[in-house]
């Protein structure tokens, strides 16, 4: 199923701002490391939504500070180990209060702009 | 390094940014797994793809190497535990250096809770719960004589009854008698004294185990009248009169007017079941005893058979007793045979006293304690931020949790330490108070093993409940308090608020107590014991053993006409048993010669009291009817009572008494000559009993008690009292020399000292929880500075500002008083038996109490709230 690539310029900084939304979203139910996360956001998204691999890790790492995911060291045999990261708390509360005005921002765009949505 | 992380430290350095080392090999994996999939996919030059991916990456958003974030990867799991205490252990007392007057007051109020605590604890131990220093001392029990009746739970018991229950007993492996009793020591070359003294079965102290410091114990020859006479001594004697000399023990003394040899010492600690002497005398066991049906006035002690419980000896002795109510109905109708545990028995006075005032030290260190815990939440508010950063640092909520615990634990284990100190000075001054109040045998050494093992039982114990709320809420901390403010605050208050809710409840629970008590001691202070007791001395001689005893109806009465020629002398008599004076003297059965025989479980019973002709003028005890003794009324005349105010209520209420005959259980007949007012004779707070009054010429019985009225300070007189008596008997030993005031003073000493200690807890603890009250508002006060500050920038006054906290402080106060209270009423009942006068939960005192305690707490929060009202409003809005 492919979407139409959307302008870049538009939802630039909607991006930027949807991105702790996203990281936290992806790591609800599964601690996941960085690879894993850019992956499934790509996929999830159909490729609508991508991140510079950099950017990604300062934003996991702007989100640890804050204590709403932590970061573990976890070796599995055979492979280089790697930094699987968990929601805390702490994170939770804070990915429903950002669920909740992400939906009434979209909502409130929708009405004004008339937007539709499936 | 892998050939990743070369090549993204060398992207870094291209750009002149340097990364932390955990940040590469982050990226590095990131790059690797991207690889990998480019692999799967699209085989067309992966590495091309890798190396595009990282030319695009802007690294300036990723820390630097002395930024720390990410942290330092942790080990699976939150750290080891062992190190993490050590360094939890080092920065606790860093950070505890750093504030000297918190720390100090802290340890300091800790050291005194712990402190007091331990040493009442010491000295409950061993009143109470320490085991006897006996052989399996939990088979030991005393069998009393019981008539429910009459309210005797536990009497002394018959020799006959004894002899015959003892013999026939399989539920018992030993029993034998004792008795205390008091004996005159001369003949050694030291003035002769009068000493306590027990009479004692060979099979009791077998019974206890005990092994004499020097000689031997008494054996069932010494028992036999024919056998020479022979004493042990006490170590305290042995050591104080025979300078701890081995040969004590073989020398002669004279006891009680005759010579025995002391065959042994017995440790100075020894006590059978609470009784102890100085010297100690065997039984006799003569051939009437085992079958002297008449009177009751010993003490019993027996050890169960293997296997036998208390409830099986009790059940076999009273089927014994039972043929012995029939063969003896006189003696034993209405009477059966009750067995006691030994630990139950001793101790078993003083229990309630006891307990309170551990209840009541216990319940000031919960009030200190209290104030600790919420001066520790404020403590753990204000170094959130502190907290914080750690948190944020990477510190899990164990860890954080952890250092906190650490902290309080600290605190209690230097307050612990130190309240040992205080402790082993405590214990002295209890040790002093308790047995001159009699609630001890006699006084113990410092902190022994338990007494240790409860001290650091209760520190922990305290330090892990204070520890806990500022451990839990530490837990709880985010980087998000790094913020000012926050909900961690209020909860704080409220927390504090519960506290200090529980301190004044504490305080209205001791402090009722103590008015209680103190309102008991004034009803007994006004208590008239029915004699004037200002202007009088009292000195008592024993005339022990048989040549004294012939001689002391003489004695006395000489003595008591050398006595009256004393200058300032007014009048002068002797009793055998002075009132208050704590001996519980004479009581009989009796009957009224003029009625019919109730038969033998229906016979009154009243207290006997043998006195000189004169004693009620002389003590100011008012003749109510008929004559006092004289001079006529000797052995070989015909025998006279006077009676009491009681008696005649109880048993001759309409007719006068006058004329009536007396038949007493010795089938002795009087007639009453004169009736008196009642007096106090055991107790102020005690009611009055029937008392009949004997010619001491008549029945000269028990030690002997003389007392004097003079018209000048009584107390003068004392050593010219104890020169005439030796003026008539040289030999005789005089104790007890004292105002008969200060009688009646000591009869009060334990009311008086459980009440003091009392007051002095309630005060304790109402102090501590006003300090509560006054911190919690304080701290709110601070906290409402700005709301405060538009308040009154917007025309509230001072005063409305004060009663706006104060009435808030209210509620605090009001419901801890109010649970205070509620507890209060159930738990006064247990001191029931301390109460005179006045019935546990009183409500007119409990109201007072409540009263003082809104006032001291109203009192707290008005100062603090007045320094809210010195808030500048233009400063605060300006805060805002």
């Amino acid at each position: 199923m492919s979407t139409p690539p959307v302008p870049a310029d538009v939802l630039r900084e909607a991006k930027k701002g949807s991105a702790e939304l996203v990281l936290l979203a992806l790591l609800e139910h599964t601690p996941r490391h960085g690879y894993e996360l850019a992956d499934r956001v790509e996929a999830d998204s159909g490729g609508a939504l991508t991140y510079n691999f950099a950017s990604l890790y300062a934003t996991l790492y702007k989100l640890e500070a804050r204590g709403w995911i932590r970061g573990r060291w976890v070796e599995k045999a055979g492979q280089r180990r790697r930094r699987y990261y968990t929601l805390t708390p702490a994170g939770t509360q804070v990915l429903a209060r950002q669920r909740d005005e992400w939906r009434q921002f979209v909502l409130a765009l929708g009405r004004i702009a008339g937007i539709d949505f499936a | 390094m892998t050939d990743w992380e070369r090549r993204v430290r060398q992207h870094g350095n291209t750009h002149g940014i340097d990364l932390a080392d955990t940040v590469v090999e982050e990226l590095a994996a990131h790059l690797e797994d991207a690889w990998r999939a480019r692999v799967a996919t699209a085989p067309d030059d992966p590495d091309a793809f890798a190396a595009a991916m990282l030319a695009r990456a802007d690294l300036s958003g990723l820390p630097r190497p002395h930024a720390a974030p990410p942290p330092a990867p942790l080990p699976a799991g939150e750290g080891r535990w062992g190190l993490g205490l050590l360094s939890d252990l080092r920065y606790t007392l860093r950070v505890l250096r750093r504030a000297p007057a918190f720390t100090a007051a802290v340890v300091a109020v800790l050291a005194v809770g712990l402190g007091a605590t331990t040493a009442a604890f010491r000295v409950v131990h061993a009143a109470l719960i320490a085991p006897l220093p006996y052989v399996d001392a939990d088979r030991l029990v005393m069998v009393f004589e019981r008539n429910v009746s009459r309210g005797r739970a536990r009497n002394v018991i018959n020799p006959g009854n004894f002899f015959t229950w003892s013999g026939r007993a399989t539920s018992l492996d030993a029993a034998g008698v004792f008795s205390p009793s008091v004996g005159n020591l001369a003949g050694d070359g030291a003035t002769p004294e009068e000493l306590p003294a027990m009479v004692v079965q060979a099979s009791v102290l077998a019974m206890t185990g005990v092994r004499p410091e020097a000689g031997r114990l008494f054996t069932v020859q010494d028992e036999e009248p024919s056998s020479p006479p022979v004493v042990l001594i006490d170590g305290g004697l042995w050591r104080r009169r025979f300078g701890g000399a081995p040969d004590a023990v073989g020398r002669t003394v004279v006891f009680n007017g005759e010579p025995a040899t002391i065959v042994g010492v017995l440790p100075s600690t020894f006590h059978v079941a609470g009784y102890r002497g100085d010297v100690w005398r065997p039984t006799l066991i003569t051939a009437g005893a085992r079958t002297n049906f008449r009177g009751r006035g010993l003490l019993s002690l027996a050890r169960l058979a293997d296997g036998v419980t208390r409830e099986q000896a009790e059940a076999e002795l009273n089927g014994i007793f039972a043929t012995l109510v029939d063969e003896h109905p006189e003696m034993n109708t209405g009477w059966d045979l009750s067995v006691v545990p030994v630990r139950e028995q001793v101790g078993r006075e003083t229990r309630p006293a006891l307990l309170a005032l551990f209840g009541a030290v216990g319940a000031v260190l919960l009030v200190a304690c209290a104030n600790i815990a919420a001066l520790l939440l404020v403590r753990a508010t204000a170094r959130r931020h502190d907290l914080a950063v750690r948190v944020t640092l990477g510190a899990g909520p164990g860890q954080v949790a952890r250092q906190v615990a650490v902290e309080c634990l600290t605190l209690f284990a230097l307050g612990g330490v130190l309240g040992a100190v205080v402790a082993a000075v405590l214990t002295q001054a209890m040790w002093r108070a308790a047995y001159d109040a009699g609630m001890v045998l006699q006084p113990e050494g410092g902190l022994n093993g338990p007494a240790l093992a409860f001290a650091g039982g209760l520190t922990l114990l305290t330090g892990l409940a204070c520890s806990l709320g500022p451990a839990l809420r530490a837990r709880r901390l985010s980087p998000d308090d790094l913020k000012a403010g926050g909900r961690s605050v209020a909860a704080s208050t409220r927390g504090r608020g519960w506290l200090v809710a529980g301190e004044v409840a504490a305080a209205m629970l001791v402090l009722s107590g103590a008015a209680l008590l103190g309102r008991s001691y004034v009803e007994l202070q006004a208590v008239d014991p029915g004699f004037q007791a200002d202007r009088v001395i009292t000195a008592r001689v024993s005339r022990m053993g048989a040549a004294a005893q012939a001689s002391s109806l003489a004695f006395a009465g000489d003595v008591i006409a050398r006595l009256q020629t004393l200058p300032g002398v007014t009048s002068a008599a002797a009793t055998s048993f002075l009132p208050l004076d704590g001996q519980v003297g004479i009581g009989s059965t009796f009957r009224l010669g003029d009625r019919p025989d109730p038969g033998p479980g229906n016979l009154p019973v009243a207290d006997y009291r043998p006195v000189t002709p004169g004693y009620f003028a002389t003590l100011g005890i008012r003749m109510v009817a008929g004559r006092d003794f004289s001079a006529q009324d000797v052995g070989d005349r015909p025998r006279v009572a006077i009676v009491n105010e009681t008696f005649v209520r109880q048993l001759s209420p309409d007719v006068s008494p006058l004329g009536r005959p007396l038949a007493d259980s010795l089938d002795q007949t009087q007639e009453i000559v004169g009736v008196v007012a009642d007096i106090a004779l055991s107790g102020l707070g005690d009611d009055p009993r029937p008392t009949i009054y004997l010619p001491y010429a008549q029945f000269p019985v028990g030690s002997l008690t003389f007392v004097v009225r003079s018209a000048q300070n009584p107390a003068l007189l004392g050593r010219a009292i104890v020169g005439a008596i030796r003026e008539i008997d040289p030999n005789q030993p005089v104790s007890d020399v004292q105002p008969l005031a200060d009688v009646v003073q000591a009869s009060l000493v334990r009311p008086r000292v459980v009440t003091g200690a009392l007051g002095v807890f309630g005060t304790a603890a109402l102090l501590l929880a006003a300090i509560g009250v006054y911190g919690v508002v304080a701290y709110s006060v601070q906290l409402r500075r700005t709301e405060f500050g538009v308040r009154l920038a917007l025309g509230a006054t001072p005063g409305a500002i004060v009663a706006l906290v104060v009435r808030q402080s209210l509620w605090l106060i009001t419901g801890g008083v109010a649970a205070g209270a509620v507890l209060a009423v159930p738990l006064s009942g247990t001191l029931q038996s301390l109460l005179y006068g006045v019935t546990p939960g009183d409500p007119a005192t409990l109201a007072l109490v409540a009263a003082v305690i809104a006032i001291a707490g109203l009192l707290a929060s008005y100062l603090p709230a007045r320094r809210g009202t010195a808030v500048d409003p233009m400063s605060a809005l300006r805060a805002e």
